[in-house]
């Protein structure tokens, strides 16, 4: 299930990226295809700091979310910034756009080490059982 | 699977003949659990060198770059760095759970998520241990390739 989301998004991410290049090529308007270009690139500095933090000696999780969040919510506003995205909009919009997006990946990776987690304990009452019928047969 | 007893009393040490019909997992595993059997590590306690024997070993961590083995019931000091002991005790199905702990995973217990989103696991004799989400992956596939063998 895992591999099939990101199998899933990876495809939607590249049929994104094509079809906006691709019509810009041809009809020579840049602008949205640019704004596409630099979401690719805020969430490529996004997770190169999440490996960063990953490889920090924090033991909480609860302070690793949040560094993760101050950190999204830095990138975003920094290279926003940069790229003029809050030319005509409020910062705002931003951040309750930021919200969601995070809130959505961390329930989804608390999803996924429960599934992991039940999987691994499954495997080990598998294990238990079979040591079991073989002490049995001997 | 029959298991033929033979005592011979000139005998210098224990010989095992494991007989198949074809070289399978299950005959691996059997070869993989006879090896274990005789197979040790050394470690100290007391200023005294024990041989401890693979399978007797619960898990090893790593404390301020110093290597414990710990046994059902006892802790030995191990001249090996955690990643050297990983290297010997990796084919014997020893797993890493976190930087600093590997982990027999035949005495794994269960596994279990704490409130504050960090994982715990429970060892056969009770004793629990921290697991690192990082590791979580290599855990999982560790179960899935033993359960291939299986």
């Amino acid at each position: 299930m895992k591999a099939f989301i990101k199998q899933w998004l990876l495809v939607f991410a590249l049929v994104v990226l094509s079809v906006f290049c691709v019509s810009s090529i041809f009809t020579g308007y840049w602008e949205i295809s640019i704004f596409v270009l630099q979401l690719l690139a805020a969430t490529f500095v996004i997770c190169l700091f999440q490996q960063l933090i990953e490889r920090l000696p924090v033991k909480s999780y609860l302070l690793k979310y949040l560094m993760n969040f101050a950190m999204v919510l830095a990138s975003v506003f920094g290279l926003g910034r940069l790229w003029n995205w809050y030319a005509s909009g409020s910062a705002l919009i931003v951040f309750a756009s930021v919200i969601p997006a995070f809130a959505g990946a961390i329930v989804l990776d608390l999803f996924w080490i429960r599934n992991d987690v039940n999987f691994i304990n499954r495997q080990i009452q598998l294990r238990k059982q079979k040591k079991q019928e073989e002490n049995n047969d001997c | 699977m029959k298991i033929i007893y033979k005592q011979l009393e000139n005998l210098q040490e224990i010989e095992v003949e494991i007989r198949y019909r074809e070289m399978d997992d299950d005959v691996r595993n059997v070869i993989r659990h006879v090896e274990q059997c005789g197979q040790a590590i050394t470690g100290e306690d007391c200023g005294r060198v024990y041989k401890i024997p693979v399978v007797g070993i619960y898990y090893a961590e790593s404390i301020e770059k110093k290597t414990f083995i710990y046994t059902k019931e006892a802790m030995f000091r191990s001249e090996l760095r955690l990643y050297q002991l990983y290297g010997i005790l990796k084919s014997h199905g020893f797993i890493q759970v976190s930087r600093s702990c590997i982990v027999n995973i035949d005495v794994l217990e269960s596994l279990t998520t704490l409130l504050n989103s960090r994982l715990e696991a429970t060892l056969v004799n009770g004793e629990k241990i921290h697991v690192s989400r990082t590791y979580l992956a290599d855990i999982k596939d560790a179960f899935t390739s033993k359960e291939e063998a299986l």
